[in-house]
């Protein structure tokens, strides 16, 4: 049911927004007539349930589409038929170079509506403190926009967050997410796929308008770095570390926002305080609202991509997430911690959560003991 | 009586593969009981009559999450 409303609430918010453009037409032949609208919102009504996939896909889609030069918003509106496609506005004409031909499949309506600025509002960006999505000077500290640095297909870039450091053998590394760095596994939009030796960048694409040249290269993939897809394992984990390349990163483990972490683990309770830095929200707090979790999840081949494979997983953290508040996409990597002042304790790693930013949204979390232990690492900290 | 653990693990399975249910977990509900939480995309009357109230002996509690993703 709050699915529904939120749908009916986006497609009134597109009908709105078409209205709002043909009433600031100067031209009056743009007016609309009652009627048609009528039965557009008819015809839109009918397709419910297209309308419901298409919002998860834009929503997943928005970083990327938002990254391209030129573009200043994006939205789910109507065709004629009342069939969802997704609306890009743009400040001036736009090549249609970096333009994608669809968004997972769904019609793309370029409108040129020029600049598109706030009337007045608070500060962007995170829940406070030092940006995760800002460039930063070496060494890099953690909690912060990265990604994969040819991570970008199809017409998008894409990226995430990398969460804090481990280290095996004496050796340190970056960690985050199997499917922020290592998931182009096609050649596909590309021509490429993710392979050991390649750099892993600060700021990711995401946040540098799609060009790696405008980013540093921090750390390098290696070979198994990720651990995905593992099929039939109930301890699987979304799970992928890059070697940190000497004097780029801050060795301390030091995360923005939260400072050192501690180097031992804790397991998750019900009602836990936590927090997490990340690249999208930045620095949240919220509780575990459960733990033991089952969940199947669809992961895509490349940046904007097909769809790859299905991991399941059992075991998993669960926390609160209302309106998305605590975890939104990009955040993906942050490493979730205990809500403490000094040196927290890893708790997990945080890879998944709803599309749909309603009040019973949820995040989740592998749990840090077990990605440790499949990855053979341990957390750097005090 | 077998603990949550148990039951999510032993039931997860099927309901995973009930339309519309995206994950199972175990949380506390507001009397401090402990519950199954099957997080659904969205309420429907088929997933109401495939998921009971009850489990093993713990109550079932539907939350609709919305699709889960990669984020």
């Amino acid at each position: 049911m709050k699915q529904l409303r939120r749908s009916t609430l986006l497609l009134l918010l597109a009908l709105s927004l078409a209205a709002m453009f043909w009433a600031c037409s100067e031209d009056p032949s743009n007016v609309a007539s009652p009627e048609p609208e009528n039965d557009l919102l008819a015809a839109v009504q009918a397709h419910q349930e297209e309308f419901e996939q298409a919002i998860a896909i834009h929503n997943r889609a928005v970083p990327g589409i938002l990254s391209t030069k030129g573009i200043v918003g994006t939205a789910v509106g109507a065709d004629d038929n009342g069939m969802p496609v997704i609306r890009i506005y743009t400040s001036g004409p736009i090549a249609k170079g970096p333009l994608p031909q669809d968004v997972g499949g769904l019609p793309i309506v370029i409108e040129e509506t020029g600049e598109i600025k706030a009337y007045k509002g608070p500060g962007g960006g995170g829940g406070g403190g030092s940006s995760g999505q800002a460039p930063q000077s070496p060494p890099v500290k953690m909690g912060t926009s990265g990604g994969w640095r040819f991570d970008l297909a199809n017409g998008f870039c894409c990226g995430g967050t990398l969460g804090s450091l481990v280290q095996k053998g004496g050796t340190k590394y970056v960690l985050s997410n199997y499917h922020v760095l290592y998931a182009d596994i096609v050649n596909g939009g590309n021509s490429r796929t993710a392979q050991p030796g390649d750099p892993v960048i600060q700021p990711g694409l995401i946040d540098v308008q799609c060009n790696a040249n405008n980013s540093l290269n921090i750390a390098s993939l290696v070979a198994n770095g990720g651990t995905l897809p593992d099929p039939g394992n109930p301890d699987a984990v979304d799970a992928a570390i890059a070697s940190v390349t000497s004097g780029m990163v801050d060795e301390t483990g030091a995360i923005l926002n939260v400072g050192t972490i501690s180097a031992s683990t804790r397991s998750a309770t019900v009602g836990l305080a936590v927090k997490k830095m990340g690249r999208t929200t930045g620095l949240t707090r919220s509780t575990i609202s459960g733990i033991n979790g089952a969940f199947s999840i669809q992961y895509e081949n490349e940046c904007a991509g097909g769809a790859s494979f299905v991991q399941s997983y059992s075991g998993q953290i669960v926390i609160s997430n209302r309106r998305c508040n605590f975890q939104n996409g990009g955040d993906s990597g942050s490493l979730l911690v205990e809500d403490v002042t000094t040196n927290p304790r890893a708790v997990g790693l945080c890879f998944a959560g709803s599309v749909t930013c309603n009040n019973s949204a949820i995040a989740i979390a592998n749990p840090i003991g077990d990605v440790l232990s499949k990855l053979g690492a341990t957390m750097v900290g005090q | 009586m077998k603990t949550i653990e148990a039951i999510i693990a032993e039931r997860a399975g099927a309901w995973l593969k009930l339309d519309g249910v995206v994950g199972i977990y175990e949380g506390i509900a507001a009397d401090g009981a402990p519950v199954i939480r099957v997080a659904v995309t969205k309420e429907t009357p088929a997933l109401a009559a495939r998921i009971s109230t009850e489990a093993g002996g713990y109550r079932v509690e539907v939350v609709v999450t919305g699709p889960i993703e990669p984020m």
